[in-house]
């Protein structure tokens, strides 16, 4: 399968996937858009657009299409190259430029690619690029390899709620262990945050409601009992309805941002760090 | 200003017949919360009371503070708001805005509260009638402090100031913060350069930054304008007043977004030009229906030395860049910005400009409207406390006798007058007229009397020249 | 991105404040977005315009254009029903960027009400409005 690779001219981003392409021998199509690939780059965008991301600052570049997928960014392509699908999950378009590289979830691939998941970390951090981690609590044992190895600049932890609430918020399961010792190596990175979003619940009937103040602040209490601090930044944000998949979800009512002033008040007596997130 | 080093202290002059007799309440330095009659007894002092301000509420209660922060770590944190009865409990308290931990001191829950905060019911902090505030129920607007960086502003620590609404059970229902909005403020090219370097950057907790600085901030309620249909005055909205950048703005309670503005300079439009510049002014506040001038915005407009612009002889690097030596008191219009009413050294009888620095407070300072149209105006930097008719007569006058051992000023950051009703613990106080002393005539013990022991004529001299233009120099119309 | 003074604006033409240009001819009116726009979108790859008989009052959303660097959307300068869209940008949307005046056009309409022209604003005035 052939390789293509849009670029733009001058992007350091493009530059290290192009490396490490080169370092494992692949042959790839470069298309500068801003140069000889301007066209090329117009028609694949004709026939792709509903496949592309577009960021705050436009389409994502490095963008890889072997014809089969397309992948965007310097983590994602990287991981693609590096594994296929396979590190899907830990992976994802990230947000942050110059020297950060995001779109990094721990918790959400398999962990049986954690070797290929650190080789891609390593990579990264090896082209002198930061890294901003996300978990959600599982696999807290890829998160210790990666705090051994110092290759996280920045961990971004979201507690989704009461452990005893995880699936009905998530749709997937915890094991409470792992989830705890994610908690407890997450203060460790140099840079870290706690967050929480005031996501729907569902209830046992199918509909869906908020997670409440006081549940809000028994994850902040959880955080407290793990830790044995109540001083870690712990950002409260507000749900996205239009962002859901879940249609029962879609149809939610946005919460205000008033509503959430009761969540951080509650949240304050276990995290008295606790704040609103502005998004 | 011309002060001499032997004055009186105390009422210095009441007349009860044009004056709206009430208590009136200060923050006496050093003592407490202090309630004064109109000649002066001090009736009650809650002692070791903080309070930035206090404010009084019907029942004998009064609002302050148990202390402030130490200024080691904050700038003007009172750590909590209280209100506090007759006897001295507090019956209501709210502290839980931010968790402090600074060192060498107790780790504590902050209000961070600074200048100014309304309670539920009225909608300035001072009586009109109609318009009680809750005493036992409701909620509280409180202005307060938060450090942040904004690199729209400054690439330094900011001590930035947000506005909270919380309920009796003391939960935060609201917030609005300042630096959110900084491209609404309307800076110059000139002001946003020297706010980059140095946001009036202050010792405080290893520095930060006091750029807005807002003194006063208070709720329009119901309001001619409004019913009138213009928008930006709902009854909710909130207006307040930036000391360090000339700005008196009102904000959409819905939106926290800036609706009406003056400032931060005044030279843009014809309207603006005739105003003149508001300089580092306090208290700015929409006169609340029920009082004479409601739907006007009543300010005192300090002078004194604030801003930020373009570098200048008396400001070489352009922060605090506009200056004057005299105060002013204004009523305006806020739709004409026409000056409805005004008290400046002119109307308290001094000869401007030669003489305008005997009514000058650079700094705290306010004004509150009387329900009889009368204006009681803290002149705050001297201590001194004056009623003035509509007509500008000087009616009360009262100097603070508390000097600080911490600073030495007889400083009053903000008085309020309120009904006698209000305390219902003491019986209506006698009011007795102390007339004006004529200070040509009076000595102190030991001093010569008055008059002359010789007097002799001196042939072929001429009359004195009276006139301005004898002097050396000019008017500011000149 | 281009200083103002190396952006062109042509007279004979009308200029919306959404950066979209109206040209009569007869009884129609030509659409299209200025020198300004398209300098500020930079290479476009995509634009999506309506079809014919499409109607829109003045400043509706009629079409969106995309490169690699942002999103725009099109606001139309004068109400009316579409009687022709320019089926070359379909394959080369480059145009708008190489001719915005000319070959770049977007749209051609039947206004409603052709005194909505009077409110748009003259090559002077939208160049000071771009300051």
């Amino acid at each position: 399968m052939s390789i293509t690779l849009f670029t733009s001219t001058g992007c350091i981003r493009c530059k290290i996937v192009k490396r490490f392409l080169g370092e494992r021998g692949l042959a790839y199509a470069e298309k500068d858009i801003k140069a000889e690939g301007k066209e090329d780059f117009q028609k694949f965008y004709v026939a792709h657009r509903k496949s592309i991301y577009r960021g705050q600052e436009g389409v994502e570049f490095p963008l890889l299409f072997d014809g089969v997928a397309i992948r965007q960014g310097l983590a994602a392509v990287t991981a693609y190259i590096l594994a296929g699908k396979g590190l899907d999950g830990f992976v994802s378009v990230g947000t942050l430029h110059q020297e950060w590289v995001d779109g990094l979830l721990v918790s959400g691939g398999d962990p049986s690619r954690a070797e290929e998941f650190m080789e891609l970390l390593r990579y990264l951090k090896g082209n002198n690029m930061k890294i901003r981690l996300d978990t959600k609590g599982k696999n807290s044992h890829i998160l210790s390899r990666i705090l051994d190895e110092g290759l996280a600049a920045l961990v971004v932890m979201e507690v989704p709620g009461p452990g005893a609430l995880y699936r009905r918020i998530t749709g997937e399961e915890v094991d409470p262990s792992d989830l705890a010792r994610s908690i407890a190596l997450t203060p460790k990175f140099p840079q870290y945050q706690f967050q929480i979003t005031v996501a729907p619940v569902i209830e046992a009937d199918g509909t869906a409601r908020y997670l409440t103040p006081g549940e809000v602040a028994e994850t902040a209490r959880q955080i407290l009992e793990i830790t044995g601090s109540k001083k870690h930044p712990y950002l409260i944000r507000p749900f996205k309805p239009e962002s859901a998949d879940d249609p029962r979800l879609k149809g939610l009512d946005p919460m205000a941002v008033q509503a959430l002033y009761s969540y951080r008040t509650a949240a304050r007596e276990y995290q008295v760090l606790a704040d609103l997130g502005k998004e | 200003m011309t002060y001499p080093s032997v004055y009186p202290t105390g009422v210095t002059i009441y007349d009860p017949a044009k004056c709206w007799n009430g208590y009136t309440i200060l923050q006496a330095m050093e003592q407490g919360a202090l309630l004064i009659n109109m000649n002066g007894a001090e009736v009650q002092l809650w002692k070791g009371l903080h309070g930035f301000p206090n404010k009084l509420l019907p029942g004998g209660y009064v609002f302050g503070s148990t202390g402030q922060r130490n200024p080691s770590f904050g700038m003007q944190d009172q750590r909590d708001l209280v209100q506090v009865d007759w006897e001295g409990n507090i019956v209501w308290r709210f502290n839980r805005h931010e968790y402090i931990e600074d060192p060498g001191e107790a780790p504590q829950w902050m209000a961070r509260q600074h200048h100014d905060f309304q309670r539920e019911g009225n909608t300035v902090g001072y009586y009109v009638p109609g318009m009680e505030p809750l005493v036992d129920r409701g909620n509280t607007l409180i202005l307060c402090h938060k450090n942040l960086k904004n690199p729209k502003i400054s690439e330094k620590l900011l001590l930035d100031d947000a506005i909270i609404e919380v309920t009796w059970d003391g939960d935060i229902v609201w917030e609005w913060v300042c630096s959110d909005h900084f491209d609404q403020y309307g800076f110059s090219e000139a002001a946003k350069n020297i706010l980059a370097r140095d946001p009036n950057f202050r010792p405080s907790g290893g520095g930060m930054g006091d750029w807005m600085h807002i003194n006063s901030m208070s709720v329009l309620g119901p309001n001619k304008w409004h019913d009138a249909g213009d928008p930006r005055f709902h009854p909710d909205n909130i207006i307040w007043d930036g000391r360090e950048t000339n700005i008196i703005a009102i904000i959409d309670k819905k939106t926290g977004k800036i609706v009406w503005k003056l400032g931060p300079d005044y030279d843009s439009s014809k309207e603006l030009r005739k105003l003149g510049w508001i300089v580092g002014q306090h208290h700015a506040h929409l006169i609340p229906r029920g009082l004479p001038g409601e739907g006007n915005i009543l300010v005192f407009d300090n002078g004194g030395w604030a801003g930020y612009g373009s570098p200048n002889p008396c400001a070489p690097t352009g922060i605090k860049s506009a200056l004057r030596d005299y105060s002013r008191v204004l009523e305006i219009d806020p739709v004409s910005l026409q000056i409805v009413w005004q008290y400046t050294p002119a109307e308290a009888g001094f000869v401007m400009p030669y003489d305008s620095n005997r009514f000058y407070s650079p700094f705290i300072s306010g004004a509150q409207r009387l329900p009889n149209g009368n204006t009681l105006i803290t002149e705050g930097s001297g201590g001194r406390l004056i009623e003035v008719t509509a007509k500008h007569e000087l009616v009360w006058e009262y100097i603070s006798p508390y000097w600080g051992h911490g600073l030495n000023l007889n400083m009053v950051y903000r008085s309020y007058r309120a009904p006698y009703g209000w305390v219902p613990q003491l019986d209506r106080p006698e009011e007795i007229a102390i007339e004006r002393i004529d200070v040509t005539k009076f000595r102190v013990p030991g001093a010569a009397p008055v008059g002359r022991l010789r007097e002799t004529v001196v042939e072929g001299v001429l009359p004195y020249q009276g006139g301005d233009n004898a002097l050396c120099v000019g008017q500011a119309e000149d | 991105m281009k200083d103002l003074d190396e952006l062109y604006f042509p007279d004979g033409i009308l200029y919306y404040q959404e950066h979209t240009w109206a040209k009569r001819e007869g009884d129609l009116v030509r659409v299209g977005i200025t020198d300004f726009a398209q300098d500020q979108l930079g290479d476009i790859v995509f634009i999506e315009l309506p079809v014919s008989d499409d109607e829109f009052s003045r400043d509706d959303e009629f079409g969106i254009a995309e490169s690699a660097k942002t999103a725009s959307q099109l606001f139309i300068p004068i109400g009316g029903r579409i009687q022709a869209v320019n089926e070359e940008l379909e394959g080369s949307p480059g145009l708008v960027n190489a001719e915005p005046y000319g070959a770049g056009w977007l749209v051609l309409v039947k206004p409603y009400d052709l005194t909505e022209l009077n409110s748009l604003l003259s090559r002077d005035d939208y160049i000071a409005s771009l300051k």
